[in-house]
């Protein structure tokens, strides 16, 4: 389980990348679907998933539909067609920055101690 | 799979809202999303009862109400700095108003200025934010119209009071059209978008009572003038001065004929002094009836300034309009004197005709020019009267001297 810090910036990226790979999907199957892929190292929280996808919605990133079912009512979310496009962007931004980290984490302790 | 009951499911929400969830969409969220962990932990064969209950407690005390105030957080934090500029501005405004009527009824210099920088930071810059928020917190057409329209709304009756106040013109114009727009636009809207949203409780109906019964109040008190009992009083008073002077007139007309008749031609200067001073005052009468009532007709105005209605008017107009050089105050003040010194030389007796001289000396030379200017009409048409009778007891006198 990875610390609460480092998945913070990484949370929207996590969301929106998920449902640009299928057409809609729920809260409680978000974070299935996390658990699932990561095989239970990211563990995404209500308390950090539903914020974040009100505020994506509210920033136009997401729409909503809500089906009965069983007895209850259950809110889809999905892309909308400006979520798509900051959804690549998101990813590709995360990619470099994986990158940029790696680079910062490799260095050997020879290296930097040279570079100063 | 098994699904929760419609009974089971009415409960959860009741559980979700009892720890003080409100938003609407939150709660469909969390009701779904714990009835999937409730089902989940059913499916590995718990009872319902106790997977309620494990579901329930793995939150924490807090940890539901938690969500909707980080959703709310992230929902208003770019408002946030947006609020706090509206806060200090409405503050601002407020301190800035009440110092500026604190300093007017003290009569200290310096109120107006206070008056408009606290009009101007709470019709500029404080409602402005205040109905930008209001935008980006509510969605919905109804709303951002009846706010946008509430906002102009309170905006124009702002500046209109202040007007007011500060006795420039257009005043009436700006509040009545405030008044308008807040009264018959944005108060239907407010009303039914109460009704439609269902939520026409306490919370909305005590503003709307609120706002009808302060404006009933402030329109009353705006509008208040004297009672109509004193104000029929000085229009009696004002259109005896008129009749009288008109009667004056025609009674002078008539001795001039007969003076005429008898080749008499001694009166000739008095008589042109007499009739200038009758002109100008008139025409100054005029002149400030117009000023008070730029929307009247010059024709109709002509008619209506005999009755001359326009003496009880409180509307404050600027003394400067007398001071002109050629047929103004001065002239008029001037041509009295020396008629007056007409007449002593003629009759040997001297006549005290200006009783009101205090009244035309200030006038003329009190530096706050700001005046209710319908005293003054007051003034000049008794002045005149007296001009008037005076000139015809000269003509008497000649006529006197004939027989």
């Amino acid at each position: 389980m990875y610390s609460k810090e480092l998945l913070k910036g990484t949370l929207k990226t996590i969301i929106l990348k998920l449902l640009s790979e299928s057409d809609q999907m729920y809260g409680y199957q978000i974070t299935q679907k996390v658990k699932e892929i990561t095989e239970g190292k990211i563990n995404l929280t209500e308390g950090a998933l539903y914020p974040a996808l009100h505020k994506l919605e509210a920033d136009g990133l997401l729409s909503t539909e809500k089906i009965e079912v069983g007895n209850r009512v259950r809110k889809y979310y999905r892309l909308t067609q400006s979520g798509n496009n900051t959804a690549q962007e998101k990813v590709e931004e995360l990619k470099e920055f994986m990158e940029t980290l790696k680079s910062i984490i490799n260095i050997s302790p020879q290296k930097l101690a040279w570079s100063i | 799979m098994e699904h929760l009951t419609e009974q089971n499911i009415s409960e959860i929400t009741t559980l979700i809202k009892a720890k003080g969830v409100e938003m609407e969409e939150l709660v469909h969220d969390l009701v779904d999303h714990i009835c999937c962990m409730i089902e989940e932990r059913m499916e590995q064969g718990e009872n319902y009862t106790s997977a309620l209950d494990k579901t329930m407690n793995s939150f924490g005390n807090n940890g539901i109400r938690n969500i909707q105030e980080e959703t709310n957080y992230l929902l208003t934090k770019n408002i946030l700095a947006m609020r706090k500029t509206m806060h200090i501005t409405g503050i601002t405004a407020a301190i800035l108003l009440l110092l500026g009527s604190i300093f007017k009824i003290q009569h200290w210099p310096g109120a107006g200025f206070i008056y408009i920088l606290g009009a101007a930071s709470l019709c500029l810059l404080f409602m402005p934010l205040f109905l930008a928020v209001r935008i980006k917190e509510k969605i919905g057409k109804l709303n951002v119209v009846s706010n946008v329209v509430g906002t102009i709304g309170a905006i124009t009756m702002c500046f209109g009071i202040l007007f007011k106040i500060m006795y420039w013109p257009f005043a009436g114009i700006l509040m009545n059209t405030g008044g308008v727009l807040l009264l018959f636009i944005f108060l239907p809207l407010y009303i039914y978008s109460g009704f439609k949203s269902k939520q026409l409780k306490t919370s909305t109906i005590v503003p709307i009572i609120v706002a009808v019964a302060g404006f009933s109040l402030m329109f009353s008190l705006v509008k208040l003038r004297n009672s109509q009992d004193v104000t029929d009083a000085i229009l009696n008073i004002q259109y005896t001065i008129y009749e009288d002077t008109e009667s004056t007139l025609i009674t002078n007309q008539s001795i001039l004929k007969i003076l005429q008749n008898d080749s008499i031609t001694a009166h000739h200067g008095a008589n042109e002094i007499a009739q200038q001073i009758n002109d100008i005052s008139e025409d100054l009468n005029f002149a400030i009836a117009q000023s008070m009532h730029q929307e009247i007709p010059e024709e109709k105005l002509r008619e209506t300034i005999r009755l001359n209605y326009y003496s009880i008017s409180n509307d404050m107009g600027d003394l400067a309009m007398l001071r002109k050089d050629e047929r103004g105050l001065q002239d008029l003040v001037d041509l009295i004197k020396k008629y007056e010194g007409l007449y002593l030389s003629i009759t040997g007796v001297k006549a005290n005709l200006m009783i009101n001289n205090a009244n035309l000396e200030s006038y003329l030379n009190r530096t706050k020019t700001l005046f209710p200017l319908g005293i003054v009409i007051h003034d000049l048409s008794l002045l005149n009267l007296q001009v008037q009778r005076l000139h015809s007891s000269l003509l008497q006198y000649y006529k006197g001297k004939v027989s």
